[in-house]
């Protein structure tokens, strides 16, 4: 299937911009410090809260946003739903971002980050634990990602005035596209394994979740929210991609891509409708602060969302639809947070709040999403246009 | 040769005894059968006291001794049944000039073993020990390194008392112009292999000298039982850290920055920490009083870094764990760490993501009409 | 682009393949539970007197020093980097009971479960020991610990996760009993063979009942533990610290699922084969399609 992408040529340094490379940079030099320095000089976390903000937002909830590539990957290119296509390129842009943002919180965060790479080695595999899986999940999935961007880079610079470009180009281009759907596949396959496994990791800490969001489900769980909230990720990148770069917003579009995440979410609620029957979790919800905040986090990402995407009204207009996929994310990240860290009491007297140069780390490596969003479709043909404007 | 003679203890208790015991119903041991009798059963071992690089500091000390008292020691019995019978003492002895010199020579011509050599100071070795002359015969010049490698052979056990002799001490400090170096050290130089202990202390206190000396009288060298660095155990086998009477100052993080404050003095450089001594028990001048309870740091007079090797008023490390005074409980209570700024900023930042998010209704309707202008 | 079946196919087999190999790793060599052949400690609270000279030794033994950020200088409030074990009290009315915390070396150990590199290993003789130059610093494991064993050296730049090691490098290794069984003067830590150290804490419960809590903790404890606690009668084993766990570790459900998710890598394939099939025949059917329309127009 045949779309057109055109790189955009709009002014880069615009305030948002700039702020976001202001950020990026303090983020770089307390980085840099953090590695000199030790995790303990620049976090607060603690014997008793090993994961903080990094993991539990920058990795975890990263990767479940950063879903939106794989859902539309499957949507695309296996349930052949070709009018989305428009939606691939970004989509997939935002999942390479995603995921390297997510790997790279993943080094600063671990202790021994010179010895990152020993899950690749055969004498370190261990295969019982869920982290093991996503380590080498993740590794593969962002190969394949780069692997699926390859085309989008030979399309820019198949006609390139430099022979060596022009060359690699023409032929790394038509070799990724005779393969692609391999790759594809794969990289659904690997999705859908890491994004259940970082469910199967919380499993472990049964005693130390409350009782609401741990459940031998949660692989479950985990993968279906991510899928459901892949394409509200996709909807809102979309639209601000699309502002940003001064483009028309793909309404109807996303209207229709609107109209599959009730499906999901049915499915979600089936599974946590069952969750909190079968093992008598009812009470709970009505016992304390934290049974709000679970019907808080299922309004914002089941409850509300469900009823409203059902209705044509809600989804032709943007600005409900927006709102709905925002609640969305929300939810989500909510969801993940109360599973991996706000919930979290391994023993009393613990506590955690992260410090200052969390937040700014977390903040540049969003600004970096951003940033790197706007620089590489500015660059790239990754965004649709018409076939008259190319 | 002298002709006068030394009062032996033996004979001074028989002067007394014969006149004043039985009238004065005296001490057992004035009864003249009775003297006799112990007489021969009293051990006395001649003890020649030497001077090296000293300041007479450990000496002074030394007559300082209040149970029993210097009388006791030099002239009478230190404990029951044992006495020293001193050959010379440069500081309490009559003898001078020619009669020193004519005492080490008698001396010198012991048989082996016969004799307990106390060393005060250290051993001056440079230029053939000329910074410490000590005696002359006609034209020839005799230092104490000489004398020292002569009588060494032949004791039967050498008290090196004070930090000088024990390990060199201040004169042996850099940059040593004299080449000080303690007892031991020259020995083991010259492979002299009679037995050194080593009592220690800046001065040493006069329990631990002359218990040392009583315990070598009475049970011999064997009964002293002694550290890495030959010092006596039972005087040096603990540390000060562990009976300090501050010690739950530091255990409870309480540390004085200054002189006269309250709590531990380890920040101002005490060396309690590593220094073995019992001091905290034994306390100095009869008890009184001691360096740490009069409100300055342990230097480790005691130890062989003494006095330069760590600075005295700099914090030493401490290299082994030791027990501390209070219990952690069950459930560790952490403070909270919830910081008002970072709580703003994420406020902030959450806020600014809900305003963005609620703003997006109105525009977009605009654009596909702007575009198409552009 | 069109789906070539026969790269499709070369890709699943590959992916078979690379799969069994994988499933190969992760069998263990011996049995999941704790032996009566292991090395065991019996630490017993009741003859404790809390001098601490265990947790000294233990210090000096591994050449650990004060206590890292804490301004009192040597006292050591929970595990840490430099702390390996220690003594905790807990007093119940004029009561005091003085509890030794320390990583129990776990016959079925959750670190060695969810260790993503294997650093954790239980050897053959029960220790659970730990290698710094697999692990990559992630923290999983104190997840995972249901008794908070594992630290990490935050305040350092190149970390390591420190836990009791069983002194099998530094005492062990030369025939010796782990550095804090050979301090105790109470003689509340006993060094043997976890069959013995079972037989005798029932002994010494069954001899003195009014003495002793009736329950040996670290039995069964999610697996059985080479570390048994006694404790006083008065005491509940919660208040030392020590829960009582069930019989099955928390992440053997986790790991049941991983199982399961990977039986010899089939899912995962079977998945990938679906989908591929799917995606074939939805291009099959446009291209039908298209053939029709041209064949129309």
């Amino acid at each position: 299937m045949e779309h057109n992408s055109a790189p955009m040529n709009q002014r880069l340094w615009t305030p948002w911009f700039t702020f976001g490379v202001i950020l990026i940079a303090i983020g770089a030099v307390l980085i840099v410090y953090r590695f000199i320095a030790g995790l303990g000089a620049v976090t607060n976390l603690s014997d008793g809260y090993p994961w903080g903000l990094w993991i539990a937002f920058d990795v975890v909830t990263g990767v479940a946003l950063a879903a939106g590539g794989f859902a539309m990957a499957a949507l695309v290119y296996v349930f052949n739903r070709g009018e989305y296509s428009p939606l691939v390129r970004p989509a997939l842009l935002t999942a390479l971002l995603g995921y390297a943002i997510a790997a790279t919180a993943i080094v600063i965060d671990v202790g021994r980050w010179w010895q990152i790479y020993n899950p690749v080695l055969p004498q370190y595999w261990q295969g019982n634990s869920p982290l093991f899986e996503v380590s080498i999940c993740v590794m593969i999935y962002i190969t394949i990602l780069i692997i699926e961007f390859v085309p989008v880079v030979s399309e820019k610079y198949k006609d390139s005035k430099k022979p060596f470009l022009r060359s690699l180009s023409n032929k790394l281009g038509p070799l990724v596209n005779k393969y692609l759907m391999v790759f594809i596949i794969l990289g659904i396959v690997v999705s859908t394994l890491h994004q259940s496994s970082l469910g199967a990791v919380m499993i472990a800490a049964v005693e130390r979740i409350h009782s609401l969001w741990w459940s031998p489900f949660l692989p479950l769980m985990f993968l279906i929210s991510a899928i459901a909230v892949g394409f509200a990720v996709v909807t809102v990148e979309s639209y601000v991609a699309a502002r940003s770069f001064k483009r028309p917003v793909e309404k109807d579009m996303l209207a229709r891509l609107a109209g599959i995440i009730p499906y999901v979410l049915g499915i979600y609620l089936i599974v946590k409708l069952f969750d909190l029957i079968a093992y008598g979790k009812v009470p709970l919800l009505f016992a304390d602060w934290w049974g709000l905040m679970y019907i808080i986090e299922m309004s914002l990402l089941v409850f509300i969302p469900f009823f409203m995407l059902l209705k044509k009204s809600v989804r032709f207009d943007i600005g409900k639809l927006l709102n709905v996929s925002i609640m969305m994310i929300a939810g989500i990240i909510l969801n993940r947070l109360n599973t991996y860290l706000f919930t979290y009491q391994p023993r009393p007297g613990e506590t955690y709040f992260p410090t200052l140069v969390e937040v700014l780390v977390t903040a540049a490596l969003i600004a970096l999403l951003f940033v790197g969003y706007k620089v590489l479709a500015s660059f790239f043909p990754v965004m649709s246009v018409s076939t008259e404007e190319k | 040769m002298s002709e006068q003679k030394q009062w032996s203890r033996r004979q001074i208790l028989s002067l007394f005894a014969k006149g004043s015991g039985i009238l004065m119903g005296a001490s057992l041991f004035q009864i003249p059968g009775f003297t006799k009798l112990f007489a021969d059963a009293v051990d006395e071992v001649p003890v020649l006291f030497l001077q090296g690089g000293c300041c007479t500091g450990c000496s002074v000390s030394l007559l300082n001794s209040v149970s029993p008292t210097i009388q006791d020691v030099l002239l009478g019995e230190i404990l029951p049944g044992v006495s020293l019978s001193t050959l010379w003492h440069s500081n309490v002895s009559a003898a001078q000039g020619h009669q020193v010199m004519d005492i080490l020579d008698d001396v010198k011509a012991r048989p082996k073993g016969s004799f307990v050599l106390v060393m005060e100071g250290t051993v001056q070795t440079k230029d053939d020990g000329i910074y410490c002359g000590f005696g002359e015969r006609g034209d020839k010049h005799y230092t104490m390194y000489e004398h020292i490698l002569d009588l060494a052979p032949n004791a039967m056990a050498i008290i090196s008392m004070g930090t000088c002799a024990a390990f060199g001490g201040i004169p042996a400090a850099p940059p040593n112009p004299t080449g000080s170096k303690s007892v031991k050290a020259v020995l083991d130089e010259h492979g002299i292999d009679t037995p050194v202990v080593n009592v220690p202390g800046c001065p040493p206190h006069p329990d631990w000298i002359i218990g040392t000396i009583a315990t070598v009288l009475i049970g011999g060298l064997g009964a002293v039982d002694v550290d890495q660095y030959g010092r006596p155990k039972a005087f040096f086998g603990t540390l000060i850290h562990d009976n300090c009477p501050y010690r739950g100052h530091f255990d409870a993080g309480r540390f004085a920055r200054d002189f006269g404050e309250k709590g531990c003095m380890y920040e101002l450089g005490c060396k309690g920490p590593v220094t073995h001594s019992d001091c905290p028990h034994r306390k100095w001048n009869g008890g009184v009083n001691w360096i740490i309870g009069a409100g300055h740091p342990c230097m480790g007079c005691v130890e062989p870094f003494f006095p330069f090797g760590d600075n005295i008023f700099e914090r030493v490390p401490i290299h082994f764990a030791t027990a501390p005074a209070t219990y952690p409980p069950i459930v560790t209570e952490r403070p909270s760490k919830v910081s008002p700024v970072v709580t703003g900023v994420l406020g902030a930042a959450a806020g600014a993501a809900a305003g963005a998010a609620l703003s997006k209704k109105k525009k977009p309707a605009e654009s596909t009409v702007k575009e198409k202008e552009e | 682009m069109s789906v070539n079946r026969r790269t499709f196919l070369k890709a699943t087999a590959a992916g078979v393949g690379g799969g069994m190999l994988a499933t190969q790793q992760a069998t263990a060599a011996r049995p999941r539970k704790a032996l009566d052949t292991d090395i065991s400690m019996l630490n017993d609270c009741t003859k404790c007197i809390g001098c601490r000279a265990c947790q000294s030794r233990c210090k000096e033994t591994h050449g650990l020093e004060r206590s890292g950020t804490d301004p009192r200088y040597n006292m050591p409030v929970d595990l840490s980097g430099r702390t390996l074990t220690l003594i905790k009290m807990h007093k119940q009315d004029d009561f005091f009971t003085f509890v030794k915390k320390q990583c129990l070396h776990c016959g079925d150990p959750s670190c060695v479960s969810v260790c993503p590199v294997s650093a954790f290993e239980k050897l053959d003789n029960g220790v659970v020991s730990y290698n710094k130059n697999a692990c990559i610093g992630c923290r999983y494991c104190m997840i995972a610990c249901p008794w908070d064993a594992p630290t990490f050296e935050y305040d350092k730049a190149l970390p390591v996760i420190q836990k009791c090691d069983f002194c099998k490098d530094a005492r062990l290794a030369h025939g010796l009993d782990p550095a804090c069984a050979s301090a105790c003067p109470a003689g509340a830590i006993k060094y043997g063979k976890r069959g013995d150290l079972i037989k005798e804490a029932h002994a010494r419960i069954r001899e003195n009942p009014e003495k002793y809590n009736d329950h040996v903790y670290g039995e069964h404890e999610l697996g059985g533990t080479s570390v048994l606690v006694l404790a006083p009668k008065e005491v509940r084993f919660e208040d030392l610290g020590y829960k009582l766990y069930g019989d099955t570790p928390p992440f053997r459900l986790q790991e049941d699922i991983q199982h399961g998710i990977f039986k010899y890598f089939i899912p995962p394939v079977a998945l990938y084969a679906v989908l591929g099939f799917i995606a074939y025949a939805n291009r099959r059917k446009d291209n039908d399609a298209t053939k029709k329309d041209d064949k129309k127009g």
